[in-house]
């Protein structure tokens, strides 16, 4: 009888609760890397995937660019005004002249890319999990808001503290957002944590969402520095923010 | 009165404990759940009146999470100084202990995280 990744996946949890991980263990995925939090019994788990696959990061692009024009990239950003990479470009004679690459434009297949990459994550998560996870956050959050959640996948949350409006989405990072003064929400930044770790390259965390989602939540009402510190910080415009 | 312990995990979604006073078993299994998870540096969250504290310790002995309670502006003990607001604001970094018993706490516990 074959055994599923599933099964798998709860074998590796027990035995990490043997060891004192209440959490349990995540398993890794084809083509995904784990990023493993630091400090967790299982460390060796960081970085681990089965097999190497062809996609290159976002980060190459400044090296494949250099290479195809022989010149070398002494700057980079992010130009919000043009929606696009700026490099300046020093060439083999010293000249130096700039480029930009559409933002934009190759943003929605990154997206995409990771979007679908994050499919294989189902094989190891089990649907009884993601019920559980629901069923607690019934419990922490108004009927309407879990309606909202269980409809457009998305929970509100603002501070009283700090007067920050938190939008939660599933499978995806927090945006942060603040009124500025003139009636208008201005986006602070897109938070992303994951507790125990994630699968590099894609949207999911080794938790089914709900739990991050939760994990998120707690956080902003325990105590909101602690998750300002913790998380990534992704701008609105990256293709990591999910928006 | 009981409290309750309960753990994101990876496999059940949501690991839950009931902590009854009467169960000396479980008391025992939701004391080493929770050493091990502060040992492990995970986030205890306890509910406060509506409100979600983050626990600093935990004494075995007793029983009982040991919080540190913000102190407010208008909590603290009174000046000469005029007082400018009635606003109460918390104060960094200040606070007093309180502890509270493990039976009478619901508290969840989340792992270490990874910013993606």
């Amino acid at each position: 009888m074959p055994v599923t990744w599933e099964q798998i996946a709860e074998v590796a949890s027990e035995l990490a609760e043997e060891a004192g991980e209440w959490c349990g263990a995540p398993v890794p995925v084809d083509d995904l890397r784990l990023s493993i939090a630091p400090g967790y019994t299982f460390g060796k788990l960081d970085g681990f995937r089965f097999k190497e696959d062809e996609y290159t990061e976002g980060e190459e692009l400044k090296d494949t660019l250099a290479e195809a024009i022989e010149s070398r990239v002494i700057n980079s950003w992010w130009c919000a005004r043009r929606g696009g990479w700026v490099f300046v470009l020093k060439g083999r004679g010293g000249k130096s002249r700039h480029l930009i690459v559409d933002g934009y434009a190759t943003r929605p297949v990154e997206t995409l890319t990771r979007l679908l990459m994050g499919l294989s994550v189902c094989e190891v998560q089990k649907l009884d999990a993601e019920f559980m996870a629901m069923d607690k956050l019934r419990s922490m959050v108004k009927p309407h808001l879990f309606k909202m959640y269980i409809i457009q996948n998305i929970l509100l949350e603002t501070s009283p503290k700090s007067g920050v409006t938190y939008i939660l989405r599933k499978g995806r990072p927090t945006i942060a957002m603040k009124a500025d003064g003139n009636g208008n929400m201005r986006i602070l930044s897109v938070l992303c944590l994951h507790p125990l770790g994630y699968y590099e390259g894609s949207f999911c965390g080794c938790m089914v969402p709900t739990d991050e989602l939760i994990a998120h939540l707690i956080m902003i009402r325990a105590n909101e520095h602690f998750f300002w510190r913790k998380a990534n910080h992704h701008r609105s415009y990256e293709w990591e923010s999910g928006l | 009165m009981s409290g309750e312990l309960s753990v994101l995990s990876c496999s059940a979604g949501d690991i839950r404990v009931k902590v009854d006073p009467k169960d000396p078993v479980t008391v025992e299994r939701a004391k080493k759940m929770i050493q091990d998870m502060l040992k492990r540096g995970y986030l205890l969250a306890i509910e406060i009146d509506g409100k979600l504290e983050m626990v600093k310790e935990f004494d075995p002995k007793t029983g009982e999470y040991i919080i540190i309670e913000s102190v407010t502006a208008a909590e603290e003990e009174p000046t000469d100084e005029p007082v400018t607001s009635t606003e109460p604001v918390a104060k960094r970094g200040r606070g007093r202990p309180k502890r509270i018993p493990m039976t009478e706490a619901k508290v969840t516990g989340v792992p270490r995280t990874a910013g993606g």
